[in-house]
């Protein structure tokens, strides 16, 4: 048997399972069978390859998804697993290089430059969640590098009254005093202007001036962590906030 | 070249690695929709458990997780904690990560298994992770390589090392020896013992067209010192291993009359996709209880 046979055998699999297409015509020398059940075979290992990877990345950057698209997502996701293999043991290193891939291939986002921010934000909570350590340098010093800060479009306000009664209700006799909390914003030709958890106003209102995401991820108590990424993405969804990445990102 | 007592004494200390592989009965793949009830409380049925070894490990930067181990430490206060890894690439011609085995091996240190595990295939070329458990020819050369990595991990880690068979979609040209012939040598030259995967058996079995009870009854029983148990996909042409499904019947099948002929052996079962509510696995696992009662004594 030749030397480092398997060395190429190895070689020749990992080649074909980077290979979107199936370009490999010499797969009869290589294995038993008929060509289409040696097509079937190492298209069930392609396609987990890449199910595997998207996987990963998804359930990460829910958000991110929600905001973009599932379509738009899961191409730029493509084009990730493609271009640069997965060089880390765990998936989830994997997919926190995603953020960085598009900073480097910035003609993919064109339109929605902002997504670099949402992923890193997200990459910040998934990091938290997992109970990171924040002298984490290498993973902050990416973090400090985007700015978010409440649009100067936006408002904030507060009421003694539940304002939303008012709206919904027509002949009011009277309306209840309650103390509540709104933000209003416009995005595209909508204006949106929910009502607001009292955790989501104070937030909002630090976001008058400019933090970093890791500061704010730091800044919040756990409970307010888990709605924060929900109310992140409608914040960038509805115009609330803007995100000011660092020049050199 | 060697004396034979040496080579004797050798194989004895290698055997031993096998031999303190404790009996613990019905065990689970613990996954995380299944935590937060296993943090509470282990369900009576279960007698240990095992998770994927990279959920816990620090991230390439070092970074712990600390949240997701702490969770596992309230698990292990109730029971033992197996660990399973999927990327040491056992049958990769490149040498191992040196950085990932240092963060395995204090995860090791943490959670202080009975045994880990993990699988006769390769995932790593050129330091490109493929996520995926792929096959080798069944050759010389293949057996050297998963040999001496073995051999090199069993030092390093001083813990029960077991290695599964995996299920496979390709069949190789190359292929020098029978499965079954290949992983007895492996288990016999590293004294390493066998995680016997039924259901990556039977599923290979069905793509490449031999006998699952032949493989059974032809593989080392002594080296086998867990059993796992798990669903597949059937697509018609093609069985592919998932771990999404319920165990088929055929699987079992074979699991009840291997037990029958050969005794106890830790069993578990895997669920990886799909999960189904706990009281069903919970079904199974009262299954596979009852199959290891009535078992060969």
């Amino acid at each position: 048997m030749q030397k480092n046979n398997l060395n190429l055998t190895q070689k020749y699999l990992i080649k074909n399972l980077l290979d979107p297409q199936n370009k490999s015509k010499d797969l009869l020398s290589k294995f038993n069978g008929t060509s289409q059940q040696i097509k079937t075979g190492m298209d069930v290992y392609k396609n987990a390859y890449r199910l595997r990877l998207i996987e990963s990345i998804t359930s990460d950057f829910q958000y991110s998804i929600k905001a973009l698209g599932v379509r738009k997502f899961n191409s730029l996701c493509l084009t990730y697993i493609y271009n640069q293999p997965s060089e880390f043991h765990d998936l989830l290193d994997y997919s926190h290089q995603f953020p960085e891939f598009l900073k480097k291939n910035k003609k993919l986002i064109l339109k929605t430059p902002w997504i670099i921010s949402l992923l890193l934000f997200e990459r910040a909570l998934n990091l938290i969640s997992l109970g990171s350590s924040k002298s984490n340098s290498k993973s902050n010093s990416i973090l400090e590098t985007s700015q978010i800060q409440l649009k100067s479009s936006a408002q904030l306000l507060t009421s003694t009254y539940d304002l939303n009664k008012a709206i919904s209700h027509q002949r009011i006799k009277a309306l209840p005093k309650i103390k509540t909390y709104y933000r209003i914003s416009k995005s595209g030709s909508k204006i949106y202007f929910p009502k607001i958890s009292k955790a989501e106003y104070l937030i909002l209102k630090k976001l008058e001036s400019k933090h970093s995401i890791s500061e704010l991820s730091h800044s919040i108590s756990s409970k307010t962590l888990n709605h924060l990424s929900g109310w992140f993405s409608d914040w960038i969804k509805e115009g609330v906030i803007e995100i000011v990445s660092d020049p050199r990102i | 070249m060697k004396k034979p007592a040496v080579e004797k004494l050798l194989a004895a200390e290698k055997q031993n690695s096998v031999t303190t592989v404790p009996y613990l009965g019905v065990g689970v793949g613990l996954r995380r929709p299944y935590f937060s009830q296993f943090e509470s409380q282990v369900p009576k049925v279960v007698h240990w458990v095992e998770v994927i070894a990279e959920n816990y490990t620090p991230l390439k930067d070092g970074t712990l997780k600390k949240n997701r181990i702490e969770k596992l430490l309230k698990v292990r206060e109730q029971v033992p904690v197996v660990l399973h890894s999927v990327s040491l690439s056992l049958g990769s011609t490149q040498k191992i990560d040196l950085q990932f085995l240092n963060h395995y091996k204090l995860l090791i240190d943490i959670i202080k298994p009975p045994w880990i595990s993990d699988h006769l295939c390769f995932t790593n070329h050129h330091g490109i992770e493929s996520h995926d458990l792929l096959p080798l020819p069944y050759t010389k050369e293949s057996l050297n390589t998963f040999v001496n990595k073995i051999d090199f991990l069993q030092s390093k880690f001083k813990v029960p090392f077991l290695v599964e068979n995996v299920s496979s979609y390709l069949e190789f040209k190359d292929s020098e020896m029978e499965e079954w012939d290949f992983i007895n040598q492996i288990l016999k030259k590293s004294g390493c013992g066998l995680l016997l995967d039924i259901n990556n058996v039977y599923v290979s079995s069905i793509n490449h067209g031999f006998s699952a009870k032949h493989f059974l009854e032809k593989i080392n029983k002594h080296s086998i010192a867990q059993i796992h148990l798990a669903g597949h996909y059937n697509r018609g042409d093609i069985l592919i291993d998932t771990h999404a499904e319920s165990i088929c019947d055929d699987v079992w099948t074979l699991y009840q009359d291997f037990i029958k002929t050969n005794g106890s052996f830790n069993t578990m079962i895997e669920r990886d996709d799909q999960f189904p509510p706990w009281s069903e696995i919970e079904l199974d696992l009262k299954k596979v209880e009852k199959i290891l009662k009535n078992a060969k004594k």
